[in-house]
């Protein structure tokens, strides 16, 4: 009994000075101890993220109402909504909003479904999963300046690997991917989603990693075949990390840029223009600065009602729980 | 009862399936590293020519072509700078914005949270146009210093986002504790919260080094002299419009990705976890 | 050492009133709980007391001086938290000095303070360990450690032993007490646990939804309860409580049986309705008769010493608790007698 020897110590001490000492001056608790302490942490990092991220949302804001472009060099100045009334007529905009769309639909789906099978392969320690799961997240720490140069030197139109391979597959011809009109998108979404499914693939192994094991008991039990077992506990389980994910794979789809840029440049005649290419294009190419930047304000305000939707999703799946 | 009975050839045959979807799957995914090895182990100017699926003979020619011929080290030199500077600037800040946001209940703290990460959701391509026009008013165009803050706009967002998951997953009661054992709130943060989210911090610099390093886009606009350039940026230089160097491309493409393929793998765990709670890119 | 007042106290939360009007005096060197069930704004007392929470309204007073104003660390408190709130990064020694270290005590004598603490709660061969490397007996004296290093004016404990499993609360219930008896400083205990109340507290603040409902000695609250809540939240198992009507002097009906109540009781007039309780073991069997309650037998548990029988009456569970070892069934008619002398009326 421990407490038994507090019984024998003596009571009586010296006060010390540690009473005395604990009253600090003034100024430190009103600026560390006090309603101030919030902003003495918080407006440096305002003033930091106003002079590099504030100030150019700003500029972005009155440059889409100025009129800085090379084309009308003596047109500078001359403020008006004249780039927003363009933006509504443009048939290129209408284009590179469906072009991103389409984009992310094909970058989730594929990304969703590779990342799916890759962890449902390699949820449990079987034969090959350790090193397996290395290869599934090997991709995502590619550069994707380095994904667009491989992927560049495979799709090669003349003696590219692809198209060696495909001299093995019956009725499949080789193309010129990147040139070829209807390949090229689907050939920067293969791309893509080599480089970005590891990120749905961590996600989805945690996901299945915090599902009980006595379900599948108790499935297995109730004379559940593995099929049932998958779409009665692993899917429902997983439902909601889906939902996160298809949101994050969305996001980066439609910010995705030096893939595009750099294995089409937009092209072959405009075919793989996204919105992050157009905005550049736009810009560097045409020297549009105005208009680039009102493209840029419509793709921010696109990731925004991204991010809400992803905000809303967060708190119900417990994204720290995931692990 | 013959019900509940397997087949006693099920289970093998299910092993051997998995076995070989496993390993197809993987090679499959690793291919394109492969052949990047491949084609960066042929001797120049000969990559459209390799026939098998190994490399003919194997040279480190183009390695060498890289960091004697081209600027390839330079390069390399500027990204490390720009990549620790910038991530090191955004960390000090960021760390105090996430501590904010994660425990200080201020108004407006949620309509940041939301812009901060939208700022880090949206293209950057919608901040890289004005940002030019800017930096090119100010003379910043072309600039080492002009890059970093470049990039400092582009991790700060994700160093508070990062961080204020770290604070928020250290307990309140020790902050609390520490404040009754005699800390100032400001105190209490330099001497519990800080040390415990160290380990955090440390993912979030090298989260921000990489992101700064995987940059293209700042790099090719905001830059424009040679010798300026990030490695992402000079690499992609490679990839002409007519005619492509294969072989150097790809031996510049291994040299550039290799360093984060090593820290990534060393810390694989905090950079996995780091990725789960919700901070990607 | 220092006595502790809480005057007219509200904690309002956005549009949630989570305290109202509360008011506490508690005298220097007493052991007061704070009992009640989860989410009736005790922790948020007690977390307003250490500076921790924000006043709505009302004044909190340490000794002489009101503190609603002072941050936690100028209030001379120590604090045990419900989950020890040991700073993981730190050693057990450094975790107990760390409260010394922050007021700038010389380091010889925070030595000596530290190696007294840990001599005194059994911890001198874990001072250099981690709070990971401990079992949560050790984190549990550890944070006791690090309160009673500074030698406070007044302990805090918010659920201090909810984290531990039952043989070793009790072990660490006695030792909280002996502390107390050790250093006769105000002590504040929060708890839902109204077993620990009863054995730890000189007084007990039963509180409800943010109101105070009852302060009072252990004995004073479960034997003179002054509403059906404390009755039924004090002691175990719980009082019951039955529905009656007053009949005559000294006499009320439940349902259609007349029980003898003894009296006399002002404030209940004939005919008006009243809550009748009675204490499990303040129930007995008896023969069918004049003031006996007829039921049947659901349950029976048997816990040893004793036996628990539940019995529904007029369709309401009745709890009665029995040392007679006689041989009953579920399903029997039984019949009740309740003793005069110890029932509670309440109005209802």
């Amino acid at each position: 009994m421990p407490f038994a020897r507090a019984l024998l110590l003596d009571r009586a001490r010296p006060m010390t000075s540690a009473k005395t000492a604990s009253r600090r001056s003034p100024v430190t608790r009103v600026l560390f101890d006090g309603p101030a302490f919030p902003f003495i942490m918080i407006v440096p990092a305002l003033l930091v993220l106003g002079f590099v991220i504030g100030l150019p949302m700003l500029e972005a804001l009155r440059l889409s109402f100025d009129t800085i472009a090379l084309r009308r060099p003596a047109a500078a100045g001359t403020y008006g909504l004249h780039n927003y009334a363009r933006l509504v007529s443009d048939p290129k905009a209408y284009a590179a909003l469906g072009l991103s769309a389409l984009y992310m639909t094909g970058t989730v789906l594929g990304s969703v479904a590779l990342a799916l099978s890759a962890a449902l392969l390699t949820r449990r320690v079987v034969r090959f999963s350790g090193l397996a799961r290395i290869a599934f997240l090997l991709p995502w720490t590619m550069p994707a300046v380095v994904t667009a140069l491989v992927w560049g030197v495979m799709y090669d139109g003349n003696f590219g690997v692809i198209n060696r391979l495909l001299d093995f597959v019956p009725f499949v011809d080789g193309r010129n991917w990147l040139v070829d009109r209807s390949s090229a998108l689907g050939a920067l979404i293969v791309a893509q989603v080599w480089n970005e499914f590891p990120v749905a693939y961590i996600f989805f192994l945690a996901g299945l990693k915090a599902i009980p094991e006595e379900l599948y008991e108790a499935a297995k039990i109730d004379r559940a075949n593995a099929f049932q077992q998958f779409r009665h506990i692993t899917l429902p389980h997983l439902r909601f990390i889906i939902a996160v994910i298809v949101i994050l794979l969305m996001i980066m789809g439609f910010k995705s840029f030096p893939i595009i840029f750099l294995l089409t440049g937009g092209g072959p005649a405009g075919a793989t223009e996204t919105m992050t290419v157009l905005t550049y294009n736009t810009a560097f190419r045409s020297l549009d600065f105005s208009y680039a930047a009102t493209l840029g304000i419509l793709a921010v305000l696109a990731s925004a009602m991204l991010v809400l939707g992803y905000l809303r999703l967060l708190p119900r799946t417990g994204h720290g729980d995931v692990m | 009862m013959t019900a509940f009975r397997a087949s006693p050839f099920a289970p093998a045959l299910v092993v051997t399936l998995r076995t070989i979807a496993i390993v197809g799957l993987a090679m499959v995914v690793l291919f394109p590293v492969y052949w990047m090895a491949v084609i960066a182990l042929t001797p120049t100017g000969l990559g459209r020519q390799v026939m098998t699926f190994f490399p003919a003979s194997p040279t480190f020619e183009n390695f060498v072509t890289l960091f004697t011929e081209r600027p390839m080290a330079r390069w390399i030199w500027n990204s490390i700078l720009v990549a620790t500077l910038a991530s090191a600037i955004s960390l000090a800040f960021g760390t105090s914005c996430g501590y904010a946001l994660s425990r200080l209940r201020f108004r407006g703290a949620g309509l940041l949270l939301i812009a901060v990460l939208t700022t880090q959701m949206m293209p950057a391509t919608s901040i890289v146009v004005p940002l030019y026009m800017l930096f090119r008013a100010w003379g910043l165009l072309d600039t080492m210093h002009g890059m970093v803050v470049g990039h400092v706009s582009l991790v700060v967002p994700l160093a508070t986002w990062m961080s204020k998951g770290f604070f928020d997953s250290i307990p309140t009661d020790l902050e609390s504790a520490a404040r009754i054992d005699g800390c100032t709130h400001g105190a209490a943060f330099v001497h519990i919260a800080l040390p415990l989210a160290m380990p955090g911090l440390a993912a979030i610099f090298i989260y921000g080094f990489v992101t700064s390093w995987h940059d293209f886009l700042f790099s090719r606009t905001l830059v424009n002299s040679q010798e300026l350039w990030t490695a992402a940026n000079g690499i992609s230089s490679f990839r002409g419009e007519y005619f492509t160097l294969q072989e150097l491309q790809m031996a510049a493409a291994l040299v550039f990705a290799l360093p984060v393929v090593v820290v990534f793998f060393v810390m694989q765990r905090w950079i996995v976890s780091g990725a789960l709670s919700g901070s990607i890119r | 050492m220092a006595s502790v007042d809480f005057r007219s106290i509200n904690k309002r939360y956005d549009a949630l009133d989570v305290l109202r009007d509360v008011d506490i005096a508690i005298p220097d060197g007493e052991f007061v709980v704070f009992v009640g069930p989860s989410g009736c704004g005790k922790s948020t007392l007690l977390r307003m007391l250490a500076g921790l929470e924000t006043i709505t309204g009302g004044t909190i007073s340490i000794g002489t001086d009101v503190v609603n104003a002072l941050p936690p660390r100028d209030r001379d408190i120590a604090m045990v938290f419900q989950n020890y709130a040991l700073y993981p990064h730190m050693s057990v020694a450094h975790n107990i000095g760390f409260p010394l270290r922050m007021v700038g005590t010389p380091r010889p004598e925070i030595e000596r303070r530290v190696s007294e603490a840990a001599e005194m709660l059994g911890l001198t061969p874990y001072l250099s360990r981690l709070p990971r490397e401990l079992s949560g007996g050790q984190r549990q004296r550890v944070a006791m450690g690090r309160a009673v290093v500074r030698e406070p004016s007044v302990f805090l404990f918010d659920e201090p032993l909810s984290n531990l499993d039952a043989s070793l609360r009790v072990r660490m219930r006695g030792e909280i007490k002996r502390l107390h008896q050790r250093l006769g400083t105000t002590m504040i205990y929060v708890t839902h646990d109204q077993i620990e109340a009863m054995t730890l507290a000189d007084r007990i603040v039963v509180l409800r939804a943010g109101k105070v409902e009852q302060i009072g000695t252990p004995l004073e609250l479960y034997n003179t309860p002054a509403n059906p809540f404390v009755a039924q939240f004090i002691g175990s198992p719980s009082m019951n409580i039955l529905e009656g009507v007053i009949a005559e002097e000294g006499r009320a009906r439940i349902g259609e049986t007349l029980i003898e109540i003894g009296g006399p009781h002002p404030g209940f007039s004939p005919n008006a309705s009243v809550q009748i309780g009675i204490r499990p073991h303040d129930i007995a069997l008896a023969e069918p008769g004049r003031g006996a309650l007829a039921g049947e037998l659901q349950l029976i548990e048997e816990m040893g010493n004793s036996r628990l029988l539940t019995i529904e009456v007029g369709g309401e569970p009745v709890q009665l608790e029995t040392q007679l070892q006689v041989a009953l069934r579920p399903g029997e008619a039984v019949h009740l007698a309740l003793s005069r002398d110890k029932l509670h009326l309440f109005p209802a």
